[in-house]
């Protein structure tokens, strides 16, 4: 898989690799046969069978266990979105997440849900580097889709990561776009705020963005890359900084978050 | 004196473990078990600090708190259809169970009974047979262990011609290796076999007389497992040196509707759901017509060791037919 954003003059590749938890599927509506089970079905050949543990959902969002209720009703069929970097000690991975709760008889039927989620893990250096063009390659191209049962498992365990060129962006350019933002939007000045009092007191943090805020999640994936992208180099908490849209469980650390079914938003609740 | 017992629920992956656990406390509540109704047993979910503190008391305190907690969680993914139980961990559920009415003596003197049930996907256990499921090493190692700690397991399975099912295999297996672990605290082992009210599904309003029928029960029960690979093996627990004592029982947990007693399957509405009233949603919306059926049996059997009308040993599936009639 290779993507080559057309525009811009210095551009980077950044590789992403790949897992899939859920159960294999096949027919138009993918459906879930009678024999398949819970499993990794996807893992790209540079991650390693030990990783699936560091890589599972519940661990990534910081749960116990993932329940359907945890998804916000109108993300329910793409399912919640996640991008942190990983939560083990020093981790040098960030890690992308799109989970959902999808019927077994098919994307359309009635029958029992299970657990469907993909993950792309990056390296943390270049989510650093390209916060706004990961967070909208993974908006929009991340999908908790299952894998075809009719394809071969030596295939699907030695995937090759998607490549993916991303385009430098320019300092100038990204202040002018948060200017602009500043002025026209009433999101960009709680944001910037909001990742400012969380450097200064070091205390866990939620934002929650509501639909009267964003008409859609890449709306809202946009903006905030906006604001990531401009935050210094130096900045203390990056670390701890966790994207989060459609899933109705407040994160450690600074999290941003989108409920595309939240009306009057609650805008920062300072959680323990 | 309160005696604190772990159960853990194993089988293969879609045999009805989790549904039969979601519809425990309401088969309890409604006294839809094969039981005395002068025994009265009374089941109530409790909280992890409130299953590990000493000399645990009802909760006094949260007379009015409305229930929250994972159990609730499960009753609710019941409701809506189910949701399958996921590989990536497994899920503790903590009762206090108390009887309130007439039993034996050597019942009564050992309650309450705080009760942790562990529920696990069927690919854990049971994997599907020559699947290779990759399961997290760590998981597969804490129901090991769970399993081995446990004083009862129930084994779920659903009504199906066993001989060809896709796991028996592994069930033979995990039977075997059991049998065999000497550091194991087993002392109760219910096989119940789910989805019972299907075999009803073309009796109409007698469904419900017939399946109440323990003699119907053990019949099924006998033909079911008359070409089964593992009982023998499963029989191995049971001699004086396994000291296991094992149970056969059937159950369901969409039971039979209320007042119209067919079984409770809906054919006007998509996938498998209850009867339901229109207008209403969650879990109200069933309870009208909601009764499960002997989906307390395994768990009451694994706590007290008390036998039903419906919990049949091996001595009485041996039985011939004429001796039991």
């Amino acid at each position: 898989m290779h993507r080559a954003v057309p525009q811009g003059d210095q551009t980077a590749e950044v590789s992403l690799e790949r897992l899939h938890y859920g159960k294999l599927a096949s027919g138009a509506t993918l459906s879930v046969p009678a024999a398949a089970g819970y499993g990794v079905t996807l893992r790209s050949h540079n991650l390693q069978a030990s990783d699936d543990r560091l890589l599972s959902p519940p661990r990534l969002m910081a749960l116990r266990r993932f329940e359907p209720d945890l998804v916000d009703p109108a993300a329910r069929r793409r399912g919640a979105f996640l991008a942190r970097v990983s939560p083990e000690p020093d981790s040098r991975r960030a890690i992308f997440l799109r989970a959902r709760f999808r019927p077994e008889d098919g994307e359309d039927g009635h029958g029992r849900l299970y657990q469907q989620s993909a993950v792309w893990s990056v390296a943390a250096s270049d989510w650093r580097r390209h916060p706004a063009a990961l967070l909208a390659m993974a908006g929009s191209e991340l999908e908790a889709l299952p894998d075809l049962a009719s394809e071969a498992e030596c295939v699907r365990f030695s995937a090759a990561p998607a490549r993916y060129v991303v385009r430098m962006l320019d300092p100038q350019d990204v202040w002018g776009a948060l200017e602009d933002a500043l002025d026209k939007s009433h999101w960009a000045a709680p944001t910037l705020e909001f990742l400012a009092r969380g450097a200064e007191t070091g205390e866990d943090a939620t934002l929650t963005y509501g639909a009267d805020d964003f008409a859609s999640e890449a709306a809202f994936l946009r903006a905030v890359g906006l604001a990531l992208q401009f935050l210094p180099a130096s900045y203390p908490r990056w670390r701890e900084i966790c994207v989060v849209s459609g899933l109705r469980h407040e994160s450690q650390g600074l999290c941003l978050r989108y409920l595309p079914s939240l009306r009057a938003a609650a805008r920062t609740s300072v959680a323990a | 004196m309160t005696e604190r017992l772990s159960i853990c629920l194993i089988g293969p992956k879609k045999g009805g473990k989790s549904s039969l656990l979601a519809s425990l406390v309401d088969c309890v509540a409604q006294s839809a078990f094969g039981y005395s109704p002068r025994l009265r047993p009374a089941l109530q979910p409790v909280t992890e600090s409130e299953f590990y503190a000493e000399g645990v008391e009802p909760k006094k305190a949260d007379l009015l708190m409305v229930e929250q907690g994972d159990y609730e969680r499960l009753r609710r993914d019941f409701a809506e259809g189910g949701v399958a139980t996921d590989t990536l961990d497994t899920y503790e559920y903590r009762f206090r169970l108390t009887v309130n009415g007439e039993a034996p003596p050597a019942v009564v003197l050992r309650g309450p009974w705080l009760l942790e049930i562990i529920d696990s996907a069927g690919e854990i256990a049971v994997p599907p047979d020559g699947a290779e499921v990759a399961i997290l090493n760590d998981v597969k190692a804490k129901l090991a262990k769970q399993m081995l700690d446990s004083e009862a397991i129930i084994l779920v399975l659903p009504l199906v011609r066993l001989e060809d099912s896709g796991w028996s295999g592994n069930l033979s297996r995990l039977i075997d290796r059991l049998a065999l672990a000497p550091e194991k605290k087993l002392k109760r082992l219910v096989v119940v076999f789910s989805q019972y009210e299907r075999l009803f599904a073309r009796f109409g309003p007698s469904a419900f007389t017939y399946a109440c029928d323990p003699a119907v029960a053990l019949h099924v029960l006998r033909k079911s497992l008359r070409a089964v690979q593992w009982l023998d093996r499963l029989r191995a627990l049971e001699t004086p040196n396994g000291g296991v004592s094992v149970r056969f029982t059937v159950c369901s947990a969409y039971g039979f509707v209320k007042r119209f007693q067919n079984p409770n399957i809906d054919p006007h509405q998509p996938g498998e759901r209850r009867f339901r009233r229109a207008g209403l949603e969650g879990a109200r919306a069933y309870n009208e017509y909601w009764r499960p059926f002997l989906t307390a049996e395994p768990f009451l059997y694994a706590a007290l060791g008390h036998d039903s009308a419906f919990t049949f040993s091996y001595a009485q599936l041996d039985a011939r037919m004429e001796e039991s009639a």
